[in-house]
């Protein structure tokens, strides 16, 4: 407060000063009404001019305390003492500034969240496997049996593969950023991407006598920019779910219409499909569909979401005419010039 | 003693079974809530091993179920998640015990033998009955301080006879705390088996009540 009381001190002097002078000039100088007007008039406008600069001065130092305030606030949030800052002020433009800084805040307090949630299921994803490999591991130092010993063995490498594999796809999605998709963007040959990947699982395919529905050889498509491993990763993911969740003998349908504007892919399978009330909460990381057991890493799907989003698609999920789950994703055309 | 495991993962499920089957447990292994409860009311498991993250359910929910009826048997929690306020949560809904994955199996094992301590009423963890002494956690069995060896049924039914002393055990139930659904039983294995046991042990600690069962007295 002494120092509130000191600041205050300079135009209020100021103002008094002024007035004082005034007031002299009209004692020694006021000889005739015309200077006198002129003393009065210029006294008056020395008044005002001090206490508009005394307004000024307060609202500077109102200014300088709510920072002072706004400080305090924002330490309180570093130390984990609050989430938000408030602020009452006559300033629009600190009023703005609090306003956006919440917002941030708000962003910032959800990314975190989902960022902890995400690594919390990770670990708890990674921790079966774990478990399981020990386990089968400690029953094979145990066992006296030679066929449990060596089906514990195979377990353990089952484990590792899954474990493997789940590590891959955390190390995919994590790379899903939308940085790196404008930085590292490319014109590619979407037909030969999809070849490419639907050869990769030939062997599945294959094993499981499934039929393949698809229209890859009949489909025109200009070269479009697209990041080539997310997008990679997208197909890896939307045939493999395809794949994994088609009984043996049974179908699946991969389709690519182009619409000009835009361009539609589709995974369709004649497995037994996702509950409708599951089917939002099955594009969220590691969530398992209440129907059954989770065969893949839980992240597939969320993979190929957030890949579509980054190329400012679409993915939605519907019940196929196969009878299973239908993906599809739509992307806008760009092709390029 | 009869133990049922309710666990979804695969790996998991089966190293249960061939680690606690070490012990010369009978074991079944389910991978749902729904079977897991279809179980639970037809078949008198000594132990309950519950794993919380079940394809169609909460393992908990097992839990209530079970407490709601006033089912007092064991239950032994396992789960990835290691809060402690999941814990808690585990052991507040009824459960003894609780492991979190990744565990040890010999951690295991002592668990299960302590929680079929307590619920036989029993602090120490060597059955003595007359000049008979039953290590279970080293599987070792003594008669006036020698060491005897048996075969691992042998074992087993003695573990079942000592445990419920003085009563009398038909031979439908031996066969039931001895042996999980997957497994075989000859029509006359538990009476070779105790014919071994009297061999070894003497023929006065088993009697056999005739169309009714044994007992160790």
């Amino acid at each position: 407060m002494k120092r509130l009381k000191f600041l205050q001190f300079w135009p209020v002097a100021a103002g008094i000063l002024l007035i004082t002078v005034v007031l002299l000039s009209i004692t020694f100088l006021s000889s005739s009404a015309t200077t006198t007007i002129t003393i009065v008039f210029t006294g008056l406008s020395g008044i005002l001019a001090g206490l508009f600069l005394l307004n000024r001065y307060l609202k500077y130092h109102q200014l300088l305390h709510e920072l002072t305030a706004l400080t305090t606030q924002f330490s309180n949030i570093n130390q984990g003492l609050s989430t938000r800052l408030e602020l009452k002020t006559e300033h629009r433009q600190l009023t703005d500034l609090v306003t956006q800084l919440d917002a941030h805040l708000a962003l910032e307090t959800e990314r975190l969240v989902q960022e902890q949630n995400f690594s919390a299921d990770a670990s708890h994803e990674l921790r079966t496997p774990l478990a399981g490999m020990r386990l089968q591991a400690q029953v094979a130092q145990r066992t006296t049996d030679p066929q449990q010993r060596d089906k514990a063995l195979n377990n353990i490498m089952l484990a590792i593969d899954r474990s493997t594999r789940l590590i891959e796809q955390l190390l995919v999605f994590s790379r899903l950023t939308r940085r790196r998709n404008i930085a590292e963007n490319a014109s590619e040959d979407l037909l030969a991407l999809f070849h490419k990947q639907l050869l990769k699982h030939s062997q599945v395919i294959k094993r499981q006598s499934i039929t393949v529905i698809t229209n890859l050889d009949e489909v025109h498509l200009p070269k479009i920019t697209m990041h080539r491993d997310q997008f990679t990763a997208l197909l890896d993911n939307l045939i493999i779910n395809s794949l994994n969740h088609c009984p043996d003998k049974g179908q699946v349908r991969f389709l690519i219409e182009n619409n000009n504007r835009n361009l539609t892919l589709s995974f369709e399978d004649s497995g037994k499909g996702i509950d409708d009330k599951d089917l939002a909460k099955v594009l969220i990381p590691f969530q398992k569909s209440s129907d059954g057991k989770q065969k893949s890493s839980g992240l597939g799907l969320a993979i190929a979401h957030r890949v579509a989003t980054l190329h400012s698609g679409h993915l939605s999920l519907s019940r196929s005419q196969l009878g299973g789950l239908k993906v599809t994703v739509v992307l806008d055309l760009q092709p390029d010039a | 003693m009869r133990i049922l495991v309710v666990e979804d993962d695969g790996i998991i499920g089966d190293g249960l079974v061939a680690g606690l089957q070490l012990d010369e447990y009978a074991v079944d292994w389910l991978e749902t809530k729904s079977a897991a409860e279809a179980a639970l009311s037809t078949t008198p498991y000594d132990l309950l091993i519950l794993d919380l993250g079940l394809p169609d359910g909460s393992g908990l929910d097992i839990l209530r179920g079970l407490r709601a009826k006033k089912n007092p048997i064991p239950v032994l929690i396992l789960t990835a998640y290691d809060e402690l306020s999941d814990k808690i949560k585990g052991l507040d809904t009824g459960a003894d015990d609780y492991l979190v994955k990744p565990f040890d199996l010999d951690e295991l094992r002592a668990r299960v033998r302590a929680l079929q301590r307590r619920a036989m009423g029993r602090s120490t963890p060597v059955i003595e009955v007359a000049n008979i002494s039953m290590d279970p956690s080293r599987l070792k069995v003594s008669k006036d301080g020698e060491n005897i060896k048996l075969g691992p049924r042998e074992f087993a039914i003695l573990r079942v006879l000592m445990e419920n002393q003085g009563r009398i055990l038909s031979k439908s139930q031996i066969e039931d705390k001895l042996y999980g659904w997957n497994m075989e039983i000859e029509s006359n294995t538990i009476e070779v088996h105790m014919h071994g046991l009297r061999k070894k042990l003497g023929k006065s600690l088993i009697t056999t009540i005739r169309n009714v069962g044994y007992v160790i007295e």
